[in-house]
Formats: structure tokens, sequence, C-alpha cells
């Protein structure tokens, strides 16, 4: 299943466009890197992958347990989601 | 009956139902970032209807606010919330394809001109 998923990874249209990475960039390749066990090129590929992972099974946590501040605790991981986008994106601009 | 949203009764309970979508509204919200920089398009899509499922969830709980519970809402306003921060995340990102096509349009026009 995983030579499956990195046969098939989604070309990026913004790199294909402007030619430099864009925010999401890397995080087919980051995610494929962590199923394979290998944490830190995770972290390299897209340090962003990491938030969105945990916003999501927190996510799915609140939906199951309705955890008492979820949904602002929702918002608040997405934003740091974003703003860690945000960062690493110009970052590697730089 | 009570509808005093002070009591903290009340406060972590309120109705029994769920707003309707409020799940949906909450996951879409937070997928719209993933397809945020890919084609634009489909995350200004998921946005739009998150955003039109939390309004058409919003004006059925403020007609009834006793009867959905606010734990439901709360996840309503959320996933509004992440939608619209995907959203303009996308929209960013075709304007600013648009002004690079029409910057390398303008400059390729002139250079034609230019022979």
């Amino acid at each position: 299943m995983i030579e499956f998923i990195e046969n098939n990874l989604l070309a990026c249209s913004f790199k294909a466009v402007l030619g430099v990475e864009c925010p999401g960039c890397g995080m087919q390749r980051a995610f494929i890197a962590l199923i394979k066990g290998d944490f830190f090129l995770s972290l390299q590929l897209n340090p962003s992958l990491l938030p969105f992972i945990f916003t999501l099974v927190y996510c799915l946590l609140h939906i199951r347990m309705n955890f008492q501040n979820g949904a602002r605790n929702i918002v608040i991981l997405f934003s740091s989601t974003v703003l860690v986008m945000t960062l690493n994106f110009v970052i590697k601009l730089i | 009956m009570n509808t005093n949203s002070n009591n903290p009764v009340n406060q972590n309970f309120g109705g029994t139902q769920n707003v309707p979508n409020s799940v949906g509204v909450l996951v879409l919200g937070i997928l719209s970032i993933v397809f945020c920089w890919c084609y634009g398009i489909v995350s200004i899509i998921l946005g739009i209807i998150a955003i039109v499922l939390a309004n058409q969830g919003d004006k059925l709980y403020k007609e009834n606010p006793t009867a959905y519970s606010i734990a439901s809402y709360k996840n309503l306003k959320a996933g509004k919330i992440c939608a619209i921060i995907g959203m303009s995340l996308s929209g960013l990102y075709i304007l600013f394809l648009v002004v690079y096509f029409f910057i390398v349009g303008t400059l390729a026009f002139g250079a034609l001109n230019a022979l």
C-alpha cells in the first residue's frame, strides 16, 4: 500500500508554476516517512504535518468524547498548524 | 422553560439534539487547509460548503437555542472559523497566481511589442 501511495503522489501546482516549494509541499512525503517510522525525516520534509495530524486526532477524539473546551482548543490547534506552515514557508524562502 | 444561559447547569448541556451537520462542518473546516495549496479551488469549494452548512445550523440554533446542545453549537462555530481561515489562505494563493500570470503576461506582451 505504501508503494501505491509513493507511486501516485499529487504533483504540487505551486512548484510547477512558481518554482518554489509551497507551504503544503512535502506533506505527502512527510506522511509516508512518518508511516515508515522516520520521525525526523518527516519533520524535515514538512514540519507542519505533525501539528496537523495532532489537530485531526484531537478533533476525532473530541467528536467521540466531547471535551470541555474542545471546540476552542481545536481552533487554537488549527491556528498553530497554520502558523507553523507559514513560518516554515517563509524560512524556506529565505 | 428556563432559557437563562448563565445557569451553570444549562451552560454545558442545553438541549439534547445536536445542531445538524456540526461534526461535518468541523471536519470540513480542518480538511480545508490540506488542499489549500494544490489547485486552490478545492479548498474554496470545501470552505463554501462548510460555511453554508454552518450558517444553516446557526439559523436553526438561533430560532430555538434550548433544543440544541451547546457543545455542538461550539463545534459548529469552531468549524466555521477553521473553514474561513483555510478559505482565505486558498484565496490568497489564487490571487497570487493571478497577479503572477498578469505580470508575466504583461512582460511577455511588452517584449513581443518591442520586437
